[in-house]
């Protein structure tokens, strides 16, 4: 019986590394030091063709074949470049050029190419949701005017070290906004709601750097238009994203603001659909520009009220291009079904129709706080 | 043999013992002999003369008792100035209470032996505990000596309930041990399940604690502890109010408290000592560094080896780097190192102090440092399994630390077969065999697994003490009140 006790327990502890073993055979075992980083990964197309380019950190004695060594930053960041019929069989070049194997797992940005972006988001992204190893809060970008390889050698050309300059970037962006929506997952979830649009910030590269101008709007996954920069905020303040924003009212004070929360409530009434958007936020002085005083209540009512007439015309410009173009960046047909889920049903069908006759009105209340070290003005 | 008391018998029997003092002494005024049987160096000889014989041998009323049967009951009620007199008529008990340091008279005549209990043998006085130490707590601990050690526990607990069973263990070392519980706390089918377990322990030596802890073990399978020894006479006192069961054996300078579960080896005396909060914020260190001692080798093994997306971007790009010119896998090198960090403290517990602290340093930095600048050893490696070793030490019970580092073992051996998965199924199946332990009737994890969330007030995080109003129930469930 003893006996049989130990086979068994011998049994087992060679069967179990041995399962184990077989339940993770597709894991691709590989030592950290022999796989080449992928940490940015530009998505274009040019000539017919899907072309990935990908900016790595490599591992010691490798490169690829093509692999040009950056002479500016740390030195450590190679790019390479792949290219085929759909853009996973151009990461599949992309690696077979590579002479290690590459990796997603620690891609933070991909830049999708304003030619990529024209033919539609689905194709770049698709081969992305299914690598299990990607990370869920990589940031996607748009490179407008510009392909994402150029916008990556512009980078390179510049002496820049791209991808702290990108985390730098992201690093802003959470400075301004409550949350990045730009990420992987957040822009997988926003493309299962197809009657809005998807939106995505874009990019422009100059001599001096990187800079995140506004939303590029996607239409049925499809690069339509580029929203200005003062549009783009409007969306951030029908988003609930703000967490910081300059105000300036010429003459008087500039401020920022501090604290926003804003509150979208959709009605339908016999076919008539009423937003009525409800903002709240707080603002700090941080620049008086006038002689009077503007810390006595009667001031800094009447700041207030400019305050809010400032933000409404922001509010206001987001609304006139959803009029105007008829595309849904301000994401209502998800607050509206919300909201009404009955009604919903009976003008889904024609929501794109009716977006151009929904009624605005807005509820803006706000808040002045004083800041100063010295207890002068 | 005929075995009755005979002086000339023992003289026969330890015959080649030059310790053993078989001695006659015949007494002036009546002209009676008997003959002193002792151990020599374990009985106190000063009482032997002061207290006992000379005043026998001086005393003028003896005269009057002038057979062996009236002298040996004048002796015993009337002559001896020692307290613990008794009258032995049975050869066996007349050997062992001899041999465990009390000195005797044999009377041939009427078979019967008069004992005195005048032990007295070298032994450690009472130090502050060297594994346990406190800064505000008690500085006293168990030394090697039974008595010595009830009565530090009694002088604690000074109810009459406080029971302390003395039973005898081993053929050949006839080892005391006592059974210590509080009569109307202690579940009592648990102190008769002890009992019955010491009484059926046929060995004939106890030589380490480790016998007993054994013999006392439920689950002799399990790595984890499952029987906890204090040095401390307060932790014991804590411990036995709470309705558990200590067990003293003689020669050891512990004292094993049972039933035990995992958090009671989670805690320190430093808890009680300190403002509750900084109580719980050592416990709570404590139980992150067991998590860390426990996980982090076969942590980073994984995301080295396998999942590299669970490292930071940048934690990834500088282990990248540090491991670029090393020639072994990370798998190698993690466990390597701990073997070598496990030889280390091997060879640091045999060396003499002097060589162990130039070892250290030998070992630890000079190794160490010549492995990571050879390209032997990456950095990080040396600090994930420096920090899992340190982590490590923080387990305040020496034997759950020895079985975290085995588990650690294996667990980084999983992670090296098949990453993140082969460490989820190592945890997996070392949180079932947990789950399963019990201990006497209590759960090994309790009170994580009670229900009774009045148990939950001393474990991850200490209480005040207010908050301590019931015993655990399973341990003591009859009389569980603490405080009104």
């Amino acid at each position: 019986m003893k006996g049989f006790k130990l086979k068994k327990a011998l049994l087992l502890l060679v069967l179990l590394p041995a399962f184990m073993m077989a339940c993770t055979f597709d894991m691709n075992r590989r030592e950290i030091d022999e796989i080449d980083m992928v940490l940015v990964l530009g998505i274009d197309y040019k000539n017919g063709q899907y072309q990935l380019t990908a900016l790595y950190s490599p591992g010691s004695g490798s490169g690829s074949e093509g692999g040009e060594k950056q002479d500016g930053g740390e030195g450590s960041e190679e790019l390479a470049s792949g290219s085929g019929k759909s853009a996973y069989l151009a990461l599949q070049d992309l690696k077979e050029r590579n002479k290690k194997a590459l990796t997603l797992a620690q891609t933070g940005t991909f830049l999708i190419g304003e030619e990529a972006a024209k033919r539609g988001l689905w194709p770049c992204i698709d081969f992305l949701q299914r690598d299990e190893t990607i990370k869920m809060e990589s940031l996607i970008f748009i490179t407008k005017g510009m392909s994402a390889e150029d916008f990556i050698k512009l980078g390179q050309e510049n002496k820049k070290t791209i991808h702290e300059d990108l985390e730098a970037i992201k690093q802003k962006q959470l400075e301004a906004l409550t949350r990045n929506d730009n990420t992987m997952v957040n822009i997988l979830n926003d493309c299962r709601q197809s009657l809005s649009c998807v939106m995505i910030p874009y990019m422009t590269a100059d001599d001096s750097g990187y800079k995140v101008e506004g939303y590029a709007v996607f239409n049925n996954y499809i690069l339509r238009d580029y929203l200005d920069s003062e549009t783009s905020d409007g969306v951030n303040f029908f988003r609930n994203l703000v967490r910081s924003y300059d105000i300036f009212i010429e003459n008087k004070a500039g401020l920022l603001i501090t604290y926003t929360k804003t509150k979208i409530e959709a009605d339908l009434s016999e076919k008539a659909i009423n937003v009525k958007v409800k903002l709240d936020f707080e603002s700090m002085i941080k620049e008086v520009l006038t002689e009077e005083d503007i810390f006595s209540p009667q001031q800094l009512q009447k700041l207030t009220l400019e305050q809010n007439k400032y933000i409404e015309g922001i509010l206001e410009k987001p609304v006139k291009y959803l009029i105007e173009k008829g595309l849904d960046i301000l994401n209502l047909a998800r607050v509206v079904e919300n909201q009404n889920v009955a009604g919903w049903k009976d003008i889904e069908g024609s929501w794109s129709e009716l977006l151009p006759y929904i009624n605005y009105s807005y509820e803006i209340k706000s808040k002045v706080s004083k800041a100063f070290m010295l207890g002068v003005r | 043999m005929e075995r009755v008391i005979n002086s000339q018998q023992i003289k026969e029997l330890f015959s080649k013992s030059a310790d053993i003092l078989v001695r006659q002494v015949t007494i002036n005024q009546n002209n009676i002999s008997f003959h002193l049987f002792c151990v020599d160096g374990l009985v106190d000889t000063d009482m032997l003369d002061n207290n006992i014989l000379k005043p026998l041998l001086f005393d003028p009323y003896i005269r009057n008792y002038i057979t062996e049967a009236q002298v040996i009951e004048y002796i015993k009620n009337r002559a001896s100035y020692e307290t613990f007199t008794s009258i032995e008529t049975d050869y066996d008990k007349l050997l062992k209470a001899v041999l465990s340091g009390n000195a005797a008279f044999i009377f041939d005549a009427e078979k019967k032996a008069l004992v005195f209990d005048i032990k007295k043998f070298d032994k450690r006085s009472i130090s502050e505990p060297n594994e346990e130490g406190t800064i505000k707590g008690a500085k006293d601990s168990f030394i090697e000596v039974i008595r010595t050690n009830t009565a530090l526990i009694r002088r604690r607990i000074r109810t009459e309930y406080l029971v302390c069973e003395q039973m005898q263990v081993g053929r050949v070392s006839k080892t005391d041990v006592a059974l210590c519980y509080i009569s109307n706390i202690a579940n009592m089918d648990t102190v008769s399940k002890i009992r019955d377990i010491i009484n059926s322990i046929d060995i004939d030596n106890l030589p380490t604690a480790a016998f007993m802890e054994e013999y006392l073990n439920p689950n002799k399978k399990s790595l984890f502890p499952q029987v906890m020894y204090t040095q401390r006479p307060d932790r014991v006192s804590a411990n036995l109010s709470d309705g558990r069961i200590a067990v003293i054996v003689d020669g050891i300078p512990f004292v094993f408290i049972l039933p035990c579960q995992l958090v009671m080896l989670m805690q320190s005396p430093e808890d009680y000592a300190n403002h509750f909060i900084v109580g719980s914020s050592l416990r709570v260190l404590r139980y992150i560094s067991m998590v860390v001692t426990l996980l982090l080798p076969a942590f980073y093994i994984a995301a080295t080896t396998y999942q590299n997306q669970m490292l930071p971007m940048k934690l990834a790009l500088s282990t990248q780097e540090a491991k670029a010119n090393v020639p072994f896998s990370s798998a190698t090198e993690v466990l390597g190192l701990l073997l070598a960090f496990e030889i280390l403290i091997e060879a640091g517990l045999r060396l003499p102090k002097a060589v162990g602290t130039a070892m250290s340093i030998l070992g630890g930095i000079v190794v160490g440092q010549s492995a990571v600048a050879a390209n032997i050893l990456s950095p990080l490696v040396v600090v994930i399994v420096s920090l899992a070793g340190i982590a490590g030490f923080v387990v305040p019970n020496q034997d759950l630390s020895s079985a975290i580092r085995v588990i650690r073992f294996i667990l980084s051996l999983l992670a090296a077969i098949c990453g993140f998965f082969g460490l989820t199924v190592g945890i997996i199946i070392l949180l079932i065999h947990l789950c399963s332990l019990d201990n006497y009737g209590v759960a090994y994890l309790s009170p994580f697994v009670d229900i009774d969330e009045s148990n939950h007030k001393d474990t991850l995080f200490r209480f005040p003490i207010n908050y301590f109003k019931r015993r655990p129930h399973n341990i003591a469930p009859e009389n569980n009140t603490k405080q009104t």
